[in-house]
């Protein structure tokens, strides 16, 4: 209906639903009252099975589950027509997905099929004199641009934890839908060759709840293993600034800011980063920032929540040192 | 058999300008260049047109074409593309063009790289680092009914097909797509060559064809731009710094953990 | 081992070449001198038959031999010049006279060479005592033919000459001997079997053939009183023999031990014809190998790079490549693209080991060796050098040639140079390494576009934004604005000021640098210094772009701040970073830009010598020794090594030098690029030297650079000797700011 709010729910590797799918539908809900209308929740995959509860309980009205083998791996060519068909068929004000790996391909072509456009790492989705309203970061997060659309739907992608999920509420009803899926095999003109998986040791960065980061101020690569120490400790990942990387001290993997990977974390703690816009642009949605730093002039610091004037060749032993006897003792209670 | 690759470029304010240098006209929506910093080629733009050069240099017999929509000083970026070994420059330059959206881009460029025809693949940027949205590939891609593969790490051609590597979360698919198609390409590709001297000497004298929205065949009457930017602002950094003091490293550590511990961060 | 002894200052070195040419031609008049006092009786008639006990027809083969000779050594340098004539053509023929003087001081003189002591000393003796036999040779030639005048006191003053100077060849080829076979010093690390085995020997062997020789003609005539066949007969005197005292002494040992008239006569016989079949071998193989350098090394430091006037080394200021449009190449790829002269410097390379013993790449573990890469390239010149120039004069193309630059030089050995100077500064023989890796690097670049990835990023970041120093959140004002939040105004230039202070980028675009760069503008307001900046309008100097080998790119930036310079009407500059002041100075002028360039150190101990800054003691530096920091560019290029020292006494600072201090200074890393381009491997450079500042006992380094204040800065953190005492690293401004301000303070209590 023209007042429906349409989420895309993702899937995570082992077939659950992913925890974006949850936080679109949170910002879905909080859409809905001013739209007037339904949350709708469209999963495509094959052998979908119990995910529709999952949606209800978190929010959502309907579920539409598109199931067919044909859907068992994300291919653009395979999944654009039939998001197309289902909007088309549902007609709703607004259409979110998650900004992931498949959000960034799906989203620009569903909205060019379905002659609107789309804002595309949003953080804030709102609705102002009955207009859809999208924001979001540009200019590598040192501006924010707020949308309006000419065009119907309202397509948006919205970067992963920028929305709170609901409270899970088993009590929640809803409706479930299959929907028929007709995939036209010789339309789908890309073939996935195969798959590598680079093992990702330990938690992934873009995952991770806390962040341990290193830049030039570290001197060389042997520092990362303290930073490496602590993240291990500390249940989270290792990133790196552009400089870091460059200079070969940490892998490309690892980069975080503009020409790397955006992440967001509750907690990052920035050694030996001077707070340049290139690695700024990586983590602006993070609220939590520590950083160490020799240079009390260094940019970082008017990002940081929390400040360490010192050299990180002092204060990283004792900060491990220190985190290692809390674990120790939290283990023990 | 020639291979024709189009490579679709824009210049940007620099990103690496110091954060206090950063100015936004909140009335006119527009970003204040930073005075004495000049304007640079869209990084992931430069890292397309190395993958275009890494084809050549395993292939051979290929042209590679940029084409770029902007105003005049757009010319930089097209020039340093050619230095870096690109063919042929095009330029879209049209008053009535300078508000376009992505969507109103997509569809000039798409119009330029039909005039262009025939091509074989056209190559952007995952996004562009100023608006950072990452949409007028893919957009490309459906105006012109080709296949799309996005965020590429490595590109080959191979037999009539293009064979890209394409990022996941943790590793990366290969996917095959047969020509023409779109591919946009992220920083995972590698770092862009350093253009040779005799090229720059060479895109120096190049000569940039410059077009307008009447030669390829668009009313910009028609165009109309799908999305609006009601507000264009820096957003406030909220953040109460605090300044960990202590005399010793032991006691600003001491000092930080608690701080961390009340936040339940650790 | 031996100790090394290093004679430091420049002053003390040339007074050492000065000592011994005066020595060597004091000797002459001395001796006679001599033998004018302690005449005794009997010597009127001393003199010698002159091919004695020799046939009559020797004579005439003698000099058959030597005109013989003399076209076989011709030969050599000829046949090498064919090989350097494949190079560009290149003029080294201006100001004859101002050649032939440095000629004079360091050919003859061998101005550097007591820069390492024993080889210095031993060098000093094989040259003046093989030299004074040559000499004596040709007088004795001359009396024979001539006129004879070797009589009297003045042949014995002669013989005795001559024999003194065997003895110091004699001492300085067994020095030699001892230094490559028992000590077996790492810088005769490239030997040869011919050129410093059989060498040696031979020299060996003629010097001490001839002191037989000498014995047996001196036990055979003088100590038996014997007729000799001069002047129609007359009789030799024994008093005439300890005037020969090594002949005199071998004479009598012969004598004394039985030896027959018979064998003497045999043995002076046979050795005689030795020693000639010897001598004239030597004489032939000066035309080859190493001791070429007679010829060819004389000719190399008459040929060395006398401009721009002021520039110390030949890689201070790099030549520009006039047109990029016409330009065949851009730099150095293969060995047409050398100039003839950079050709002829690989085969005027003795192997001494010298500029290797001090380069500092060479001596943190990296491929780079000033000796080894000018060996290499002479290696390849030598095997395809002869083919090249059939070919050229067929007309043929040359197959396979190997390129020199990433090739026959390694693409590590052309990037690990830091363009420090040590290899040049240390050269006996002038040879010019630097601008050969510097051509090799532009063809690298310009060319190939093959570069380490950190110079390629380096290298664009200066092209799109004018400065090197990526991820910087300063602008070029930004420390204008801070001080003006202090109430310090900073003076724009508007071609009213006596001086435009060059900020330069670093000391503009990295906080710490900053702080220097506001030192010295307090400094200067405070001593009524008439100055302005240029803010907003510098761009880079262009020494980095230059140095990574990117000319155009060093061009286009250079032109343009000359062009700010002209149409502001800038005539004098003060730069506090020594590569500017380099490159302003010595480079600015190809492009047509000349200004007086000053550096901060030197205008700081004029205006204190002047009173105009008073400096006072600095208390709480008191029990913190200092050390000052050479930066190459200052000391090595420029001879600027005394001001900076005359500030900190000024200052009343206790100071302590490190060994390698003023022209013997170790590069901080930061040269050539190399700021901002990592090390290839082995130790870092930077690590290296603040080592050796830790060991001085020093508490802080002075520097007066401020690339070396970075790579210190890294240093002190990172060496944990340095780290455990909790160095400091202070400019010299930096210290004479508290200095001056203390005693303001003090002033106004």
């Amino acid at each position: 209906m023209a007042n429906d709010i349409l989420v895309f729910g993702e899937l995570t590797e082992e077939g659950r639903l992913a925890p974006i799918t949850f936080e679109l539908l949170g910002a879905a809900r909080r859409l809905a009252p001013a739209l007037g209308g339904r949350v709708l929740c469209a999963i495509l995959g094959a052998g979908l099975d119990g995910h529709s509860q999952e949606a209800i309980v978190q929010g959502a009205d309907v579920v539409l589950l598109a199931d067919d083998p044909a859907l068992q791996e994300y291919q653009g060519d395979a999944y654009v027509p039939v998001l197309e068909r289902l909007v088309r068929e549902k007609g709703p004000a607004v259409v979110l997905l998650g900004q992931t790996i498949i959000g960034r391909d799906l989203a620009p072509r569903l909205a060019a099929r379905l002659g609107t456009a789309v804002a595309m790492d949003s953080v804030e989705v709102e609705v102002q004199d009955g207009r859809v309203l999208v924001t979001r970061p540009c200019y590598g997060g040192n501006a924010r641009a707020r949308y309006s659309f000419n065009t119907s739907p309202v397509i948006a992608t919205l970067r992963a934890k920028s929305q709170e999920p609901l409270e899970r509420d088993d009590s929640r009803q809803g409706e479930v839908e299959r929907v028929a899926v007709n995939v036209d095999a010789a339309g789908v003109r890309t073939r996935v060759l195969g798959r590598v998986k680079q093992k990702a040791e330990g938690v992934r960065l873009e995952d991770a709840r806390v962040v341990v980061s290193g830049g030039r101020g570290l001197g060389g690569p042997e520092g990362f293993q303290q930073l490496e120490e602590l993240a291990e400790l500390l249940g989270g990942a290792v990133g790196a600034s552009r400089a870091a990387c460059d200079l070969g001290w940490y892998p490309v993997s690892a980069q975080v800011g503009l020409t790397g990977k955006v992440v967001t974390p509750d907690l990052y703690i920035a050694v030996g980063i001077s707070g340049a816009s290139q690695h700024m642009a990586g983590i602006s949605q993070v609220k939590n920032i520590v950083a160490i730093n020799k240079d009390p002039e260094a940019n970082i610091f008017k990002a940081s929540r929390w400040a360490v004037v010192a050299d990180w060749k002092e204060v990283l032993p004792v900060l491990i040192k220190k985190v290692r006897e809390l674990k120790e003792a939290e283990a023990r209670r | 058999m020639a291979l024709h690759i189009i490579c679709c470029v824009k210049q940007v304010p620099d990103p690496e300008t110091p954060a206090s240098q950063f100015r936004v006209d909140e009335a006119a929506k527009k970003v204040i260049p930073a005075p004495g910093i000049a304007p640079v080629p869209s990084q992931f733009d430069t890292i397309g047109v190395e993958a275009a050069l890494r084809i050549r240099d395993a292939l051979g017999d290929v042209k590679i074409s940029v084409v770029s929509m902007g105003p005049d000083s757009f010319r930089d970026a097209i020039k340093h593309c050619l230095a870096m070994g690109a063919d042929d420059g095009y330029l879209i330059n049209d008053p009535a063009l300078h508000e376009a959206d992505h969507w109103v881009t997509a569809q000039v460029l798409a119009a330029a790289i039909q005039k262009l025809a025939p091509f074989d693949l056209v190559i952007t940027g995952r996004q562009a680092v100023d608006w950072d949205m990452g949409v007028v590939g893919p957009t490309l891609a459906e105006l012109l009914g080709i296949p799309c593969v996005t965020i590429a790490k490595d590109v080959k051609v191979q037999d009539g097909k293009v064979v890209v590597e394409r990022v996941l979360l943790d590793g990366f698919e290969t996917v095959e797509a047969p020509l023409p198609a779109v591919v946009t390409v992220s920083n995972e590709l590698g770092e862009p060559r350093y253009p040779q001297l005799r090229q720059i000497m060479m895109a120096a004298r190049k000569q940039v064809t410059v077009w307008t929205a009447a030669d390829l065949g668009l009313d910009p009457a028609q165009l109309q731009n799908r999305v609006n930017v009601e507000a264009l602002y820096i957003p406030e950094t909220k953040v109460e710094t605090e300044f960990i003091e202590g005399d010793t490293v032991e006691e600003k550590v001491d000092r930080l953990l608690q701080r961390l511990r009340e936040a339940k961060l650790i | 081992m031996a100790i090394e002894v290093k004679v430091r200052s420049p002053q003390l070195r040339l007074l050492l070449a000065g000592l011994s040419f005066f020595v060597a031609v004091a000797l002459v008049p001395l001796v006679a001198a001599l033998v004018v006092i302690a005449a005794s009786q009997g010597m009127g008639e001393a003199t010698r038959q002159v091919f004695f006990n020799i046939a009559k027809w020797a004579r005439i083969f003698v000099y058959a031999l030597t005109a013989a000779i003399l076209l076989v050594l011709a030969y050599g340098p000829l046949s090498r010049l064919r090989l350097w004539l494949i190079g560009k053509r290149e003029d080294r023929w201006d100001r004859p006279w101002e050649r032939a003087r440095f000629f004079l001081l360091y050919g003859i003189g061998q101005g550097r060479m007591p820069n390492d002591l024993y080889a210095g000393l031993m060098h000093l003796l094989i040259f003046w005592g093989w030299t004074f036999l040559f000499i004596g040779t040709v007088m004795l030639a001359f009396h024979d033919d001539f006129v004879e005048y070797l009589e009297g006191h003045v042949y014995l003053g002669y013989s005795l000459a001559l024999d003194l100077a065997g003895v110091a060849a004699t001492v300085g080829i067994l020095m030699a001997l001892y230094r490559r076979y028992l000590w077996k010093h790492p810088k005769m690390r490239l030997g040869s079997l011919w050129d410093d085995v059989a060498l040696l020997w031979l020299m060996l062997a003629i010097l001490l053939t001839g002191f037989v020789i000498e014995g047996m003609r001196v036990g055979m005539t003088e100590l038996q009183g014997a007729t000799i066949d001069v002047h129609g007969g007359i009789a030799s005197d024994p008093n005439w023999a300890p005037w020969s005292p090594i002949g005199f002494l071998i004479g009598k040992a012969a004598l004394e031990s039985g030896a027959s008239q018979g064998f003497m006569e045999l043995l002076h016989k046979s050795l005689w014809w030795l020693h000639l079949a010897m001598a004239t071998g030597w004489v032939a193989w000066v035309g080859y190998g190493k001791i070429s350098h007679i010829l060819l090394g004389s000719a190399n430091i008459f040929l060395r790079k006398l401009s721009p006037t002021g520039a110390a080394l030949a890689g201070t200021a790099l030549p520009p490549i006039a047109d990029f449009e016409t330009a065949e190449r851009f730099g150095a790829g293969y060995l047409r693209d050398f100039t003839w002269k950079q050709l002829m410097d690989v085969d005027v390379c003795v192997r001494c080991g010298r500029c290797e013993a001090h380069c500092p790449a060479y001596n943190t573990g990296k491929e780079l060796t000033p000796m080894g890469f000018l060996q290499d390239i002479k290696r390849y010149l030598t095997e395809a050098g002869p083919r090249l120039l059939a070919a050229r004069r067929k007309g043929e193309e040359v197959k396979e040639e190997r390129a020199i630059a990433g090739d026959v030089v390694s693409f590590n050995t052309i990037w690990d140079c830091v363009t420090c100077g040590a290899c040049e500064y240390q050269c006996p023989l002038f040879i010019e390494h630097i601008p050969k890796l510097m051509d090799m690097r532009r063809y690298l670049v310009m060319e190939q576009a093959s570069m380490p990835e950190t110079a390629q990023a380096t290298l664009m970041q200066l092209e799109q934004r004018g400065h090197p120093w990526r991820g910087t959140q300063l602008t070029r004002t930004t420390w204008i604005e801070e001080l003006a939040r202090e109430g310090v105004e900073v003076p724009m230039f508007d071609g009213s000021q006596e001086y435009l202070y060059w900020v330069g980028c670093t000391g503009a675009l990295q906080e710490r640098n900053v702080r220097v760069t506001k030192a010295i503008v307090r400094l200067l307001l405070q001593a009524g210094v008439s100055f302005g900046v240029l803010g907003a309008e510098e761009t880079c100097s262009g020494d980095p772009a230059r140095r990574l080998g990117n000319e155009y790119l060093f061009q286009m930036q250079a032109q343009q701040n000359i062009e700010t310079f002209k149409a502001k009407g800038v005539k004098k500059v003060i730069a506090n970073c020594p590569h500017c002041f380099n490159t302003i100075r010595h480079e600015y002028p190809q492009l047509d830009g000349r200004f007086e360039v000053v550096h901060h150190t030197q205008l700081f101990a004029q205006l204190v010598a002047e009173g105009r800054l008073e400096p006072r003691t600095i208390n709480e530096l008191w029990g913190f020794p200092v050390t000052y920091h050479d930066p190459c560019y200052l000391a090595r290029h420029n001879n600027i090594m005394g001001e900076p020292r005359q500030l900190l006494a000024a200052m009343d600072l206790e100071t302590v030098e490190m060994e390698r201090h003023r022209g013997h200074t170790f590069c901080c890393g930061a040269g050539g690029g190399h700021m901002w381009v990592e090390e290839s491997k082995g130790q870092r450079i930077n690590h290296v030297r603040t080592a050796e500042a830790a060991g001085t006992g020093a508490r802080v380094i002075a520097v007066a650079c401020p690339f070396c204040l970075q790579m210190f800065e890294e240093g002190v953190g990172s060496v944990s000797e340095a780290a455990r005492k909790g160095m400091q690293v202070l400019d010299v401004a930096e210290l004479l700011e508290r200095s001056v301000a203390y005693s303001r303070a003090a002033a106004t209590r």
